[in-house]
């Protein structure tokens, strides 16, 4: 019985030893030919981009009111690369960044970058948001989501997240949590200006 | 889609955790086979610590060298903890880099510790599709196909879940099988990771591509094609080259 199992053994190992080499070409082959059948369409895109809360996609719009009545509409800042921040005053990295976000704000003020700190507010309160924007001295943005409507749509799980949106409001890059140093701003951020 | 695990007030990031899983799972098994592959474990567990601290340290400082100015006036963001300051390519790179050295320190043969170190590899590679797919990344290109699922505002191939499956059947063979004992140093290690190239360079072909080459070739299938032209050659050199098992067996 051994005898016999090693003798099949035996005769597939040269079988396969036969074949090894037309086997390898065969796979190559068969490979580039995959690669070539599978090529991605060239042209223009899809001429309405999907909106979605995923790099590459079209960032979903929003009109929100800020803390002084101020209407925010993410579509009216198309033409500017944005830093889109979802936030609550209670979560301690969101504390943790916001020096870092201020600062972005005022070394790139000669330039047409735009931040937005989209604060949860169904999560909030608005005495605490009041308090938190003075104590930090804030002066960009704060849209208030008092519905929580906006963090729904950009699947906001986690406080802080970032997205990181282009001039053509596809976003680029997404930080969930925090906190987001000034240097991982600087880089993003002018990885967006270069576009 | 599930980017973020809610255990109570405890939020954490799915991807993350479904790799350190991978990881230890692959410490395990690599524990259990290694005995299998004639080479110490503690060895290759030192190794592969060695290797995965460096390569942490790597990515951060690749990350860094590649965008020293932005550092300035902000030094202590050097140690923070956010991973999104971490270079994958450049921090795989130099712990490689630490692992071939730390082998070389120990006089092992490059072949037998690959050989070795393919249990790991082969409980790793599923745990990476499955956290591409819990992060929503990677996501297929659009279909009416029965089994497509819902994502980013379309219905699309759920790619991630076919690599993920695919990569499970060279680790269930390697679980059962490995080492192949008719195969030379290496040869454990090249069919492993032929399959994988392999099935990478099939697969893709339904990835919506983020980059692509002229003409629309997707960079990846690229790369996944010459990676299985190196490992064939490999292989068939390595099988040549061995001494001839069968004449020995046949002589005894």
């Amino acid at each position: 019985m051994n005898l016999h199992c090693i003798g099949c053994g035996l005769r597939l190992k040269t079988y396969l030893k036969k074949i090894r080499i037309p086997l390898s070409v065969t796979i190559l082959v068969a490979g580039l030919a995959w690669i070539w059948f599978t090529r991605f369409p060239v042209g223009p895109g899809p001429s309405s981009p999907i909106e979605a809360p995923q790099v590459g996609f079209l960032a979903p719009d929003f009109t929100l009111s800020s803390l002084y009545s101020q209407e925010i509409r993410l579509a009216n800042l198309k033409g500017r690369p944005i830093v889109l921040n979802f936030w609550t005053s209670w979560c301690p990295p969101c504390k943790a960044e916001m020096p870092a976000f201020q600062e972005a704000f005022q070394e790139y003020s000669g330039s047409n970058l735009q931040i937005v700190a989209i604060n949860a507010t169904n999560q909030d309160s608005l005495t605490e948001v009041t308090q938190f924007i003075e104590e930090y001295g804030i002066s960009f943005p704060i849209p208030l989501d008092q519905s929580g409507a906006v963090s729904r749509d950009y699947l906001v799980h986690s406080l802080p997240t970032t997205y990181f949106i282009d001039k053509n409001g596809i976003i680029k890059e997404i930080i969930i949590g925090g906190p987001i140093p000034l240097s991982l701003l600087r880089i993003q951020v002018s990885q967006l200006l270069a576009e | 889609m599930f980017p973020i695990i809610s255990l109570g007030p405890l939020s954490l990031p799915a991807p993350a955790f479904i790799l350190i899983i991978g990881y230890l799972a692959g410490s395990f098994l690599l524990d259990k086979k290694a005995s299998s592959f004639s080479i110490d474990s503690e060895i290759i567990d030192r190794a592969l610590w060695i290797g995965t601290i460096t390569a942490l340290l790597g990515a951060r400082l690749s990350y860094i060298a590649g965008s020293p100015a932005a550092f300035k006036g902000n030094l202590i963001s050097i140690i923070s903890l956010n991973p999104a300051l971490l270079d994958p390519i450049g921090g795989l790179v130099i712990g490689i880099a630490a692992i071939f050295f730390v082998i070389s320190k120990h006089n092992i043969d490059y072949w037998a510790f690959l050989d070795s170190l393919t249990p790991f590899l082969s409980s790793i590679f599923p745990a990476y599709f499955f956290s591409r797919f819990a992060a929503g990344d990677g996501y297929g290109l659009i279909t009416d196909l029965p089994w497509g699922i819902y994502l980013w505002g379309a219905t699309r191939h759920p790619v991630q879940l076919y690599l993920a499956a695919f990569s499970l059947i060279p680790l269930i063979i390697i679980l059962l099988y490995a080492p192949f004992k008719n195969l030379p140093s290496g040869g454990t290690f090249l069919l492993f990771s032929i399959a994988t190239s392999g099935y990478i360079l099939f697969f893709t072909a339904f990835q919506e591509p983020r980059s692509t080459l002229i003409s629309g070739f997707r960079i990846a299938q690229i790369i996944s094609w010459l990676f299985l032209l190196s490992t064939i050659l490999l292989l068939n050199y390595r099988v040549r080259s061995s001494p001839n098992k069968e004449k020995n067996e046949g002589k005894e």
